[in-house]
């Protein structure tokens, strides 16, 4: 049984790309950022936009410390970020549920799969007014119009994750026993996994936009809101600060669920 | 006096219905009975039911008629603590390592991780992979994973192996080598073994009986003895005993695969 052994590099995720290519992604990334800034710095040069529509990067990198000191941004973002939080854990957890249930036989899997699918594609903004209706102006409107969103795209990604499970997998686990909680948690779950996580950063994309849409659209606190009031006083260089903060918030959350999917990769032992 | 058979087949048979809606035989009553620490090989042409034979003994596939006995009890389903399977797409976790892989079935019998430790190891040690244990099946050849594969039905020390064309999708020389390690893995632990085939050289080399089968209805043709002590050094390969038994098995088979072959 001795073979000459053939030399495995240990890697944990052999999908990560060479160490050669990485700077490479890098410097393409930063690069394009940088021409973005470049492309807004011409376009505010004399002669071109107007401060009122387009401020000078330079203006809001002045305005932003302003910004980040001040109580109401910082009210503003745990508005938002209370909103966001409840609207993902609610959306997920239903989308999940859903989307297991589904993809149990065939017939349901049919069954649910175009329901799920079209309603992701709606226009689901046309039901903000209903929501309002039913919620008021609060906190509540914008976590149900939050999971009205993301939960569309978690089930359906969940679903699909599930039916997709290869059956030859499922014919192991019938042979070494496993059934019901069992299979789902060693066989079913970390099979779909990859489509579980697409469906929760799906799911978080969009209730972060339906959150700060509907704040936009009529509330009375939270980033959206501040956005609506600057834009509507013509405070440009605050808009786009606020802009910033709103996108450094979803960078952050995404961080967040990016960490959690790699946190157990092939990890437990 | 003969032992107890340790697997018992009688009667079994099966239908299915094609996708036209049509009837297929894929098992008209067959009977068969494998003694302790035997090794058998199922072989016959494609449509011959020696798969689906195997997973009704294995209580993966429900029979149509008839019953399996394993050890004097009755198969009704999957018995994991009895039966092991080796299939012929290896069919590991790719989120396991080779370790973990082998692992699974312990971890489902819910063995403790420190019990579960020595065994896997031994298993790994077993099928010579101990310097990969770390390593995930994407990393390895087909061969190697189906080591893994092997490793894995080990170690839950089932009584009786069930193997569906393991090496079916390796080449010809990994064959020969990992038919050379199962042949002295399974005579070390004393298994009672199954194995389906398509490979005339790798039943003759591994059996100690040659369950030859014929298609359409898929049935047992002629059971051929290969009467060498096992485990066996590939010198038997080229000793006119094996080119003896492989031309008897060729003879009997060669109707059977010209007939399907027709059709095809």
């Amino acid at each position: 049984m001795q073979r000459a052994a053939v030399k495995v590099v240990p890697s944990r995720r052999s999908s990560r790309p060479p160490a050669e290519a990485k700077w490479k992604v890098r410097c393409l990334q930063y690069g394009s950022l940088l021409l973005v800034l470049a492309i807004w710095y011409l376009a505010v040069g004399p002669g071109h936009a107007s401060p009122f529509i387009l401020p000078s990067p330079s203006a809001v990198a002045r305005a932003l410390p302003g910004l980040l000191t001040s109580s109401e941004t910082w009210a503003g973002l745990k508005a938002t970020g209370y909103q966001v939080a409840w609207a993902f854990v609610i959306a997920a957890s239903l989308g999940l549920a859903v989307g297991i249930l589904g993809s149990r036989s065939v017939l349901s899997q049919r069954a649910v799969e175009p329901v799920l699918l079209y309603a992701f594609m709606a226009p689901l903004i046309l039901l903000y007014p209903i929501v309002v209706l039913i919620f008021g102006l609060g906190d509540s409107s914008k976590i149900a119009f939050g999971v009205i969103n993301g939960f569309f795209p978690m089930a359906l990604n969940t679903l699909r994750g599930f039916a997709a499970v290869d059956p030859r997998l499922l014919r192991l686990a019938r042979s070494l026993g496993a059934t019901g909680l069992r299979e789902m948690a060693v066989f079913r779950f970390p099979a779909a996994r990859p489509m579980v996580f697409a469906g929760l950063r799906n799911c978080l994309a969009l209730c972060v936009v339906a959150v700060i849409a509907g704040e936009i659209l009529g509330s009375t606190g939270g980033l959206g809101y501040l956005i609506a009031r600057a834009a509507s006083t013509l405070s440009t260089t605050t808009l786009y600060g606020y802009i910033i903060v709103t996108v450094a918030l979803a960078a952050i959350l995404h961080s967040l669920l990016s960490r959690s999917e790699t946190f157990r990769d092939g990890a437990r032992s | 006096m003969t032992p107890r058979p340790y697997v018992s087949v009688k009667g079994i048979s099966k239908t299915y219905t094609s996708v036209r809606g049509e009837f297929v035989e894929a098992l008209s009553p067959v009977d068969l009975e494998v003694y302790p620490g035997e090794f058998v090989c199922l072989i016959g042409p494609s449509g011959c039911g020696k798969s689906t034979l195997l997973s009704i003994i294995g209580g993966l596939t429900k029979a149509d008629s008839g019953a399996v006995n394993i050890s004097g009890s009755l198969v009704t389903g999957p018995m994991p603590n009895e039966v092991a399977f080796v299939f012929q797409d290896y069919t590991l976790l790719p989120w396991r390592t080779v370790e973990r892989n082998v692992s699974l079935g312990l971890e489902l019998k819910r063995v403790a991780k420190k019990e579960r430790e020595p065994t896997v190891a031994r298993c790994v040690a077993l099928v010579g992979l101990t310097s990969h244990a770390k390593a995930f099946p994407r990393e390895l050849s087909g061969g190697m994973q189906q080591r893994v594969a092997v490793a894995r039905a080990l170690a839950v020390d089932p009584a009786v192996l069930l193997m569906d064309e393991p090496f079916g999708a390796l080449d010809e020389q990994t064959r020969m080598v990992l038919g050379n390690d199962l042949s002295s893995i399974v005579a070390k632990t004393d298994k009672t073994t199954l194995f389906v085939t398509h490979s005339l050289s790798e039943a003759v080399y591994l059996a100690d009986r040659l369950v030859v089968m014929s298609a359409s209805p898929g049935r047992i043709k002629e059971i051929i003895v290969v009467d060498e002590e096992r485990p066996r050094t590939p010198s038997f390969r080229t000793s006119e005993k094996f080119r003896e038994v492989h031309e008897r098995l060729f003879n009997s088979l060669r109707d059977e695969i010209f007939a399907v072959g027709r059709d095809a």
